[in-house]
């Protein structure tokens, strides 16, 4: 779980108006880690399940904004300019209080490719031999 | 020994005159008495002789006279001396020091007497050089103190750009190691730099200085709020309630961010460990008001009014001999921003016997909310996914045989439907979206995802494909 490796890429110095004002740490609430190290990664899909209500933090209105639609980790960490273990933290409040549903890709995925299916393989193999 | 002011006076008559004439007559007469008692013979003598002592006595009354009037006239010059420099001493000399206190160091500070008390031009001379002399005394002390202060204004503003540049590297690694146990480490050190970085610039605001730090757009107020409670060191007993929705400008957000971490300080400190510290805004005529309200002991009358007092001195009240009271200063940097950027702070009894320090921003600090900066898609109907995490979306990975009998992987959503048996999460987005008249809308996302790759202006969105675009085939 780790972020690509972007930042040599970025200009020296980020420009001002890049700038957020509120520091990470009062973002998360000094959390840099989700309670449950839950299986989020970067292209996991993330969809709202319910409207923002007043007095929650702008960060998670924003989520809850940004995710009517499902949209993967990856892309709410570039806009809401948040490092990726800071919105997993974000992410977790809002699964503990059923805001936000996730989906897994890459688990699936995962545990495909650990174990594979034999009739696919098989079927691919005489498929390829009969062409 | 007599002046040129005071000769004019000596023509006017002062005594009543003839009285120093009665000597030099009584004198003449008794002469002229011995002249008649006198045998004939000595007359003459005695005629040459009296008129001599006549004479002479004439002389010395006349001097006696003239001394005398001297003398009053000296007596009334002292009384009118000692009265001017009663007015220099007691009258002039205090309002220009006043003036020269309150950092008036021009030469028209020094008072020109009124005419007519310019009884001597000594004394005036000497009134002017001594006040001159407290005017060069005080000149070079502001000197002093001002080339202190820049000095002080300079290392701090150094150690802020120092912190500022560290600042920078923090969110940049925060980036770059996402970690948690490295991010955690970073967000302390970020926490650290930041109560470092409030103490520099508090430094160069007593000095006269300014934050460093500026911002070119306007920021929302409950971020301008929640920044504020960065730079402390209890910054989780800091909670905001009830935020009104509008921005701060930029000019007045970083003086803003000082003064809420100045009185969230203040408030943290002097509140119990375990209480919180609550912040809430309230809408009031031409502005609005951000509340700091803790749980503490409260002020008493006396502290209360010495806390509003170092709130409002502004910055030229200040000397640097104060530095060293640091529960002070905090207020006082508070109290100097608050009073360049036309806030006002008071503080006022809380209902829990806390202390509730209250900010009110003019209207002209305040802005509309900037637009998100993440795109928003309209309001659809959210998908109905029913699987919770971690299962899987497909109950079996469900392959078709192609004509040539490969394996072949179905389409996720827009072919699903054609096909046998999928699951009731992937079917309806995809027949949902098939029907749906926003077709339009499916792909915005997509678009401006794509969009925010290249970096380039936005295209107008697919309207067919846009679903297959969405979801490709893997």
């Amino acid at each position: 779980m780790t972020v690509p490796e972007e930042a040599e890429d970025e200009p020296a110095r980020r420009k001002p108006d890049d700038d957020q004002p509120v520091p990470l740490y009062v973002v998360t609430g000094g959390r840099s880690e989700s309670a449950d190290a839950m299986a989020l990664d970067l292209v996991t899909l993330v969809v709202a399940r319910a409207d923002p209500h007043s007095g929650q933090s702008p960060e998670h209105t924003a989520l809850l904004r940004m995710c009517r639609y499902p949209i993967s980790v990856a892309e709410i960490s570039a806009y809401l300019g948040l490092p990726f273990s800071a919105v997993t933290v974000l992410l977790t409040d809002l699964l503990d209080s059923s805001q936000v549903e996730v989906r897994q890709t890459r688990v699936e995925q995962r545990q495909a490719a650990a174990d594979p299916d034999l009739d696919t393989l098989r079927a691919l193999i005489d498929g390829l031999q009969r062409l | 020994m007599v002046h040129v002011g005071s000769l004019e006076r000596t023509s006017r008559p002062v005594l009543p005159s003839g009285r120093w004439f009665l000597p030099p007559a009584l004198v003449a007469l008794g002469a002229l008495g011995a002249v008649f008692l006198v045998p004939a013979d000595a007359r003459l003598a005695v005629v040459w002789c009296g008129a001599l002592a006549t004479l002479a006595v004439l002389l010395m009354a006349g001097e006696t006279a003239r001394r005398g009037r001297v003398v009053r006239l000296l007596r009334e010059r002292v009384h009118q001396q000692v009265g001017d420099a009663d007015l220099m001493a007691y009258d002039l000399l205090p309002v220009a020091l006043d003036r020269m206190k309150n950092g008036d160091l021009e030469d028209d500070v020094i008072p020109s007497l009124p005419e007519e008390t310019a009884s001597d031009p000594q004394l005036v001379a000497a009134f002017e050089g001594m006040a001159f002399g407290i005017l060069d005394v005080l000149r070079e002390k502001e000197l002093q103190r001002d080339s202190a202060k820049r000095a002080i204004v300079n290392i701090a503003h150094r150690i802020q750009s120092e912190i500022h540049r560290l600042q920078d590297d923090i969110a940049k690694m925060q980036f770059r190691h996402g970690t948690p146990e490295v991010l955690s480490d970073l967000m302390h050190l970020e926490h650290r730099i930041n109560v470092t970085g409030r103490f520099a610039t508090s430094l160069a605001v007593v000095g006269g200085g300014a934050p460093v730090r500026r911002w070119a757009r306007p920021i929302s107020l409950h971020d301008v709020m929640r920044a504020g409670s960065g730079p402390i060191n209890e910054y989780l007993r800091v909670e905001q309630h009830r935020v009104i929705e509008t921005a701060v400008v930029g000019h007045a957000v970083e003086p803003l961010i000082m003064i809420m971490g100045e009185l969230l300080d203040n408030a943290t400190r002097y509140s119990p460990p375990s209480s919180t510290v609550v912040m809430n805004t309230e809408e009031v005529a031409s502005g609005v008001e951000v509340s700091i309200e803790d749980k503490g002991a409260g002020l008493t009358e006396e502290s209360r009014r010495r806390a509003e007092f170092l709130l409002q001195q502004g910055v030229d009240g200040l000397d640097l001999e104060d530095l060293g009271e640091t529960a002070r200063i905090g207020l006082r940097v508070a109290g100097i921003l608050a009073s360049h950027h036309g806030v006002k702070i008071s503080l006022r009894p809380s209902t829990c016997e806390g202390v509730r320090a209250v900010v009110f921003l003019p209207d002209d600090l305040l802005t509309a909310v900037p637009p998100p900066k993440y795109p928003v898609p309209a309001i659809r109907p959210t998908p109905q996914w029913h699987l919770p995490i971690g299962e899987l979306d497909e109950e079996a990975p469900a392959y078709e045989r192609n004509a040539n009998g490969l394996p072949q992987r179905r389409r996720r959503r827009s072919a699903a439907g054609a096909h046998a048996p999928a699951p009731r999460a992937a079917v309806e987005p995809a027949a949902a979206r098939r029907a749906s008249p926003e077709r339009r809308e499916s792909g915005l996302w997509v678009d401006a995802f794509f969009a925010g790759i290249r970096s380039e202006p936005e295209e107008p969105p697919p309207g067919e494909g846009s679903g297959e675009a969405r979801r490709p085939g893997p």
